[in-house]
C-alpha cells in the first residue's frame, strides 16, 4: 500500500503534464473535425472558393450561384487576409470576375478569366466547376441574357449519378480515426512521461538503498509498481475513451469503435513498458524529459499523425515502420475502413497488433538486461 | 569579462541544456526536414484512378470512352483508366481501394453511373468531370475550353511555417538557459545563491551579468540551429537576412524574458520550472502551426487572441510576415508585440528579484 500511495504522491505533483496532452489532443480533434453530420450517402466535396464580383449582371450573379451551390463560398475583408488564407489553404480557389464579364458572354465573346488557385486537388475541383459553368455558357452564346439563364439552368441541372457502396458513416470514421491517431501524441508523451516521472522516485540512490533494506522483498515493489503503471495507463485509457465519446459520438459504440479502443489499449502497454524502461536508463527527470519529447513528436511526425504519410519521402516512410506508432497509425486506418469482422479482414489488424506487442516483449527483455547488469554493478 | 567567461563556460558543461538549447532544435529540424522534404510534390496533382466496366452495347459507351481515354493521355493526365469485363472485378477493385470509383453502365439508363465506396475529393472530381460529359450531351452543342489564366504564385513554402515555429520554439526553449543560470544567483535555490546573496558585491550586476551570458549562449545556439538548416538541410529562408537577424534577436529576448519570470515568480524545484517552460513552450508552438501550419491558420481566424498574447505565434508570424510581404507593417507590429512582451515579464520579475532578503533559509 505504501508503494501505491507514494507512486500516486509523486503522479499527482505531475498530473499537469497529462493536462497538457490532452488539451493538445482536443485542439486537435477541435481543429481536424469533419462535419459532424452523418455521412452514409455519397457527398461531392466542398472546395473553400472566394468570388470577387464587380460586374453584378445577371450572368455573374447566376455563377456565384452556382457555385456557391457546390462550394464553400469564403470572404476576406483584406487583400493581407486572402493572401494569408491561399498561404494557409484557408482558400483553395479565387475567381476574379471583372466588369463586362456577362456582356461579353452574352454577345458571344469568351472573357478572359483571372483565377488564383493554389493548385491542390480542392482548386482543381473548383476549377472544374467554374470551367463548366463558363463551358455552357460560352456554347450557348450569342443570346438573350433570359435565354442565356434559362438554358444555363437546364443544362447544369444535370449532375451524374453517384452510389455509394460502403454503409460505414465516413464522417463519423473520420473523426473517430483523427482522434485515435492524435492520441499516439497524448500516449507517448503525456502517460510516458507521466509514469516514467513517477517510477523514476524509486530510482533515487536514497529511495532505493531504503527499499533495499526495507523488510518488504524487492519483486513485490517492483509488481506493485508496474500495477501502478498499467493502472494509471488504464485510468487515463479510460479517460480518453469517455473523452472521444464525447468528441466522435455513437460510432464509439459500434464494433470499429471497440477495435480503436483495444488498438490504443495496445500502445498503452507499450507506452508503460517504454516509460519503464526510461527510468531505468536515465536517472534525470529532466533527460527523461528530453527523450519523451524527440520519442513523441518524432515518432508522430514519421508516422503519419501530423502528416499524413503518404506525403512523406519514401525513406522516411519506411524510417516510421522502425516505430510502434505506425502500426498503431496503420491499424486506425484499417479500423476505420472495416465492414466485415471475420478472420480474413481482421487480419491485418491483428498483424499489426502482434507487431506492437512484440516491440513490448523487446522493450521487456531489455528492461530486464539493463536491470540484470545494474544489480551486478 | 572574466565572470563572462566562468559563466559561459558553466553554461557550456550542462549538457542538459545544451540538449535543449543546440541538439533539440537541431534533431526536430532534421525530423521536419524528412517529414516534410515531399509534401509540395505530394499536393500536386496526380491522375486518379478509375475503373470502366466494358458496355459495347450501350449507345453512349463509346462517346464516355472516347473522351475519358482523352482525358487519360499525356503527362498530366487527369484520371487513369482501367477498364474490367464484369462488374464484380471493377467493385472489387473499388472496395480495396486500388481505383477510387467504377464506371458503370446499365442497360435502361440513359447516362452512366459511379460507383464508389466513399466520398471524398478523388470521387468529387471524376463525378464532376462526368458530369460535363452528360452536360455536354444534353446541352447537343461541343463545349470549348474557356480561356482562364492562374495569376497566383507563392514564393515560400507552406512548410515553412514548421521552421518558422523551430525558430520560435528555441528562442524560447532559451528561456531555460536563463532559468538555470539564475537560479544559481537566487538564495532560495541554490547554495551558490546563498552566496552571492552574502557576499559583498552588487547583486543586481551579477543577475544582469548572468542573463547577459544566457543571452549570448541562446544566440550561439541559434545561429547554429540557421546554419544548420541553411546550410546542411539547404532551407531557403529568403533574402531578408538582416531582418531575420533582428527578429531571431528580438525572439531570443523575449525567450530570456520567459526564462528569468519563470525563475523569479515560480518558487519550486528547478525541475519544476523546466516543466513549466517546456509546456507553455510546447503549447504555443503548437498553437503556431509545429504540428501542422493549419493549425496557426485556425487559431487565427478562429481564436485570434490567443496567437496574439502567444510568443511562440508572434514569432512564427513575423519570420512569416517577412517573407510574404518583406519588412512590412505586420513584421513591425509583430517586433513591437514581442518587445511588449519582454517589457512585461522583465519589469515582474524585476519587481519580485529586487531587494530579496531573507532573515534564515
Amino acid at each position: 500500500m505504501t508503494t501505491y500511495k507514494t507512486f500516486l504522491k509523486v503522479l499527482r505533483k505531475n498530473i499537469w503534464v497529462i493536462g497538457l496532452y490532452t488539451l493538445i489532443l482536443i485542439v486537435c480533434m477541435a481543429g481536424n473535425t469533419q462535419n459532424n453530420q452523418s455521412l452514409t450517402n455519397f457527398t461531392a466535396a466542398r472546395p473553400d472558393v472566394a468570388i470577387y464580383d464587380e460586374d453584378h449582371s445577371l450572368i455573374s450573379e447566376r455563377l456565384e450561384k452556382y457555385i456557391s451551390e457546390r462550394a464553400n463560398i469564403a470572404e476576406f475583408k483584406t487583400d493581407e487576409e486572402l493572401s494569408d488564407a491561399l498561404y494557409f489553404n484557408g482558400v483553395d480557389y479565387v475567381i476574379n470576375i471583372e466588369k463586362g464579364f456577362g456582356e461579353k458572354i452574352v454577345k458571344g465573346e469568351k472573357p478572359k478569366m483571372f483565377v488564383k488557385s493554389v493548385g491542390n486537388y480542392d482548386a482543381y475541383l473548383s476549377e472544374t466547376i467554374y470551367a463548366r459553368f463558363l463551358k455552357v455558357a460560352e456554347a450557348f452564346a450569342p443570346a438573350t441574357e433570359e435565354d442565356l439563364v434559362k438554358n444555363l439552368d437546364d443544362v447544369l441541372s444535370h449532375d451524374t449519378e453517384v452510389e455509394m457502396t460502403s454503409k460505414i458513416d465516413v464522417n463519423a470514421m473520420a473523426n473517430a480515426r483523427n482522434f485515435y491517431n492524435f492520441m499516439n501524441y497524448a500516449i507517448l508523451a503525456g502517460l510516458v512521461f507521466a509514469v516514467a516521472y513517477a517510477t523514476a522516485a524509486f530510482k533515487r540512490e536514497m529511495t532505493k538503498k531504503r527499499m533495499m533494506v526495507s523488510a518488504t522483498n524487492y519483486k513485490k515493489i517492483n509488481l506493485q509498481l508496474l500495477l501502478c503503471n498499467l493502472g494509471v495507463a488504464m485510468v487515463l485509457l479510460t479517460f480518453y475513451v469517455i473523452l472521444s465519446l464525447l468528441m466522435v459520438g455513437d460510432i464509439m459504440f459500434t464494433v470499429n469503435g471497440a477495435l480503436f479502443i483495444a488498438n490504443a489499449a495496445i500502445m498503452s502497454v507499450f507506452a508503460v513498458s517504454f516509460a519503464f524502461l526510461l527510468t531505468n536508463l536515465l536517472k534525470n527527470n529532466n533527460a527523461i524529459l528530453a527523450i519523451v519529447n524527440v520519442v513523441s513528436i518524432g515518432s508522430c511526425f514519421l508516422c503519419g499523425v501530423f502528416v499524413p504519410a503518404e506525403w512523406m519521402p519514401e525513406f522516411v516512410q519506411n524510417l516510421g515502420r522502425a516505430l510502434p506508432s505506425f502500426y498503431y497509425v496503420e491499424n486506425n486506418k484499417f479500423i476505420s475502413e472495416l465492414e466485415t469482422f471475420d478472420f480474413e479482414s481482421l487480419k491485418p489488424i491483428l498483424i499489426n497488433a502482434a507487431i506492437i506487442l512484440g516491440a513490448t516483449a523487446v522493450v521487456v527483455i531489455i528492461n530486464n538486461f539493463v536491470t540484470r547488469k545494474k544489480r551486478q554493478s | 569579462m572574466r565572470r563572462l567567461f566562468y559563466n559561459l563556460k558553466i553554461t557550456f558543461k550542462n549538457t542538459e541544456l545544451i540538449f535543449w538549447a543546440f541538439a533539440f532544435p537541431i534533431i526536430l529540424g532534421t525530423l521536419f526536414f524528412g517529414a516534410f522534404s515531399n509534401i509540395t510534390t505530394a499536393e500536386d496533382y496526380e491522375a486518379i484512378k478509375v475503373a470502366v466496366v466494358k458496355n459495347d452495347s450501350h449507345k453512349i459507351y463509346p462517346f464516355y470512352t472516347q473522351i475519358l481515354n482523352t482525358l487519360s493521355e499525356g503527362d498530366d493526365k487527369i484520371l487513369e483508366i482501367t477498364y474490367y469485363d464484369s462488374k464484380d472485378e471493377a467493385m472489387q477493385k473499388t472496395h480495396d481501394s486500388e481505383v477510387s470509383g467504377a464506371i458503370v453502365f446499365e442497360d435502361g439508363a440513359d447516362f452512366p453511373k459511379l460507383v464508389v465506396e466513399k466520398s471524398s475529393i478523388d470521387q468529387t472530381i471524376v463525378q464532376s468531370i462526368m458530369t460535363e460529359i452528360e452536360q455536354a450531351i444534353v446541352a447537343g452543342r461541343p463545349f470549348e475550353t474557356p480561356d482562364i489564366e492562374n495569376i497566383y504564385s507563392a514564393n515560400y513554402e507552406f512548410t515553412m511555417i514548421e521552421y518558422y515555429s523551430l525558430l520560435a520554439m528555441t528562442c524560447l526553449y532559451g528561456g531555460m538557459i536563463a532559468t538555470k543560470a539564475l537560479d544559481k544567483s537566487l538564495a532560495n535555490m541554490t547554495a551558490s545563491g546563498k552566496r552571492i546573496a552574502v557576499a559583498s558585491v552588487s547583486k543586481a550586476k551579477i543577475i544582469l551579468g548572468t542573463l547577459f551570458t544566457s543571452y549570448i549562449v541562446q544566440l550561439v545556439g541559434l545561429a547554429i540551429l540557421f546554419a544548420w538548416m541553411t546550410l546542411v538541410l539547404r532551407i531557403n529562408f529568403g533574402e531578408n537576412l538582416p531582418y531575420i537577424i533582428l527578429f531571431t534577436a528580438v525572439g531570443a529576448l523575449a525567450g530570456l524574458a520567459l526564462g528569468t519570470f519563470v525563475s523569479a515568480v515560480f518558487k519550486t524545484k528547478e525541475d519544476n520550472k523546466d516543466g513549466i517552460l517546456t509546456g507553455f513552450t510546447m503549447v504555443g508552438c503548437f498553437f503556431a502551426g509545429m504540428m501542422g501550419p493549419q493549425m496557426k491558420y485556425l487559431i487565427d481566424t478562429s481564436a485570434p487572441m490567443i496567437n496574439k498574447v502567444n510568443p511562440s505565434a508572434i514569432i512564427t508570424d513575423g519570420y512569416y510576415a517577412l517573407a510574404a510581404y518583406g519588412p512590412s507593417e505586420r513584421y513591425i507590429r509583430d517586433i513591437i508585440a514581442l518587445l511588449i512582451f519582454t517589457a512585461i515579464l522583465s519589469t515582474i520579475s524585476i519587481l519580485i528579484l529586487r531587494r530579496q532578503k531573507y532573515d534564515n533559509l
